[in-house]
């Protein structure tokens, strides 16, 4: 299993609120690797929308996106993608 | 997290047995409520009514687990205002996995309130995430037991 971890910066103006972590558990459970999102050492399941909403990331966040799974690079790039665009 | 639920939703914002045939009238009945205690002004309603139903539109805030959190900022609001209803008996919300829903969280903040707002929505996840809590937060009899139960979550999560 390959696992990618990287630590990034959220671009979404308003943060992670409930709509782009909606679209981005989408994105998620679009591949079948495992992925978790890491704030201050707290680590929830990326494909709960309440577990995201629940970091109450807001814009300029360093968080850390966790892919693992035979597509997890794939996943990586889509869901980093997605984080580092300012989607508002 | 340093968000105090308590410090917005208070027992007289708790609505218990709380029966509703849709989104709107669900939003309105929440709004009536709020209007009833003073915390939103009569006036403001169809434009909030509005304001929220338009959020719902880009994608339900009924995110799975049987809950709800509708929500928006909004000018015609001070600070943040919470509203909480209860429904024994699953309401249709147009949830993400197609579930009833069972605890309805209306969230209100100011406009300019981005950031606390952003805070609650966390807090309110953080607190509604736990299966356990919400089976007795729909089991509660009273208004003052929900604000315990509220209270004692609160505190084990702290």
């Amino acid at each position: 299993m390959k696992k990618i971890e990287k630590e990034l910066v959220i671009n979404n103006s308003q943060g992670l609120h409930a709509r782009p972590a909606a679209i981005f558990v989408q994105i998620a459970n679009s591949f079948d690797s495992a992925i978790k999102i890491e704030k201050d050492g707290e680590i929830v399941d990326g494909k709960s929308i309440i577990a995201i909403l629940s970091l109450g990331v807001s814009k300029g966040t360093k968080v850390k996106l966790i892919a693992e799974g035979a597509d997890s690079e794939r996943a990586f790039m889509d869901l980093k993608s997605f984080l580092e665009s300012d989607n508002d | 997290m340093d968000t105090d639920l308590l410090k917005y939703l208070h027992s007289d914002s708790v609505i218990l047995n709380f029966k509703a045939k849709n989104k709107r009238s669900i939003i309105s009945s929440l709004l009536d409520r709020l209007i009833e205690v003073k915390k939103v002004n009569k006036n403001d309603k169809k434009e909030i009514l509005k304001v929220v139903l338009q959020r719902e539109e880009m994608g339900s805030t009924a995110i799975g687990g049987y809950i709800a959190l509708p929500h928006a900022r909004l000018s015609q609001i001070k600070d943040v205002v919470v509203c909480l209803a209860i429904a024994k008996k699953g309401i249709d919300f147009e949830s993400l996995d197609d579930e009833p829903v069972n605890v309805i969280v209306l969230l209100l903040s100011n406009q300019k309130e981005a950031g606390l707002h952003l805070k609650a929505l966390a807090h309110l996840a953080k607190l509604l995430r736990d299966k356990l809590f919400i089976q007795q937060l729909k089991n509660v009899n009273s208004e003052d037991e929900a604000m315990s139960l509220i209270l004692k979550q609160q505190t084990v999560l702290k």
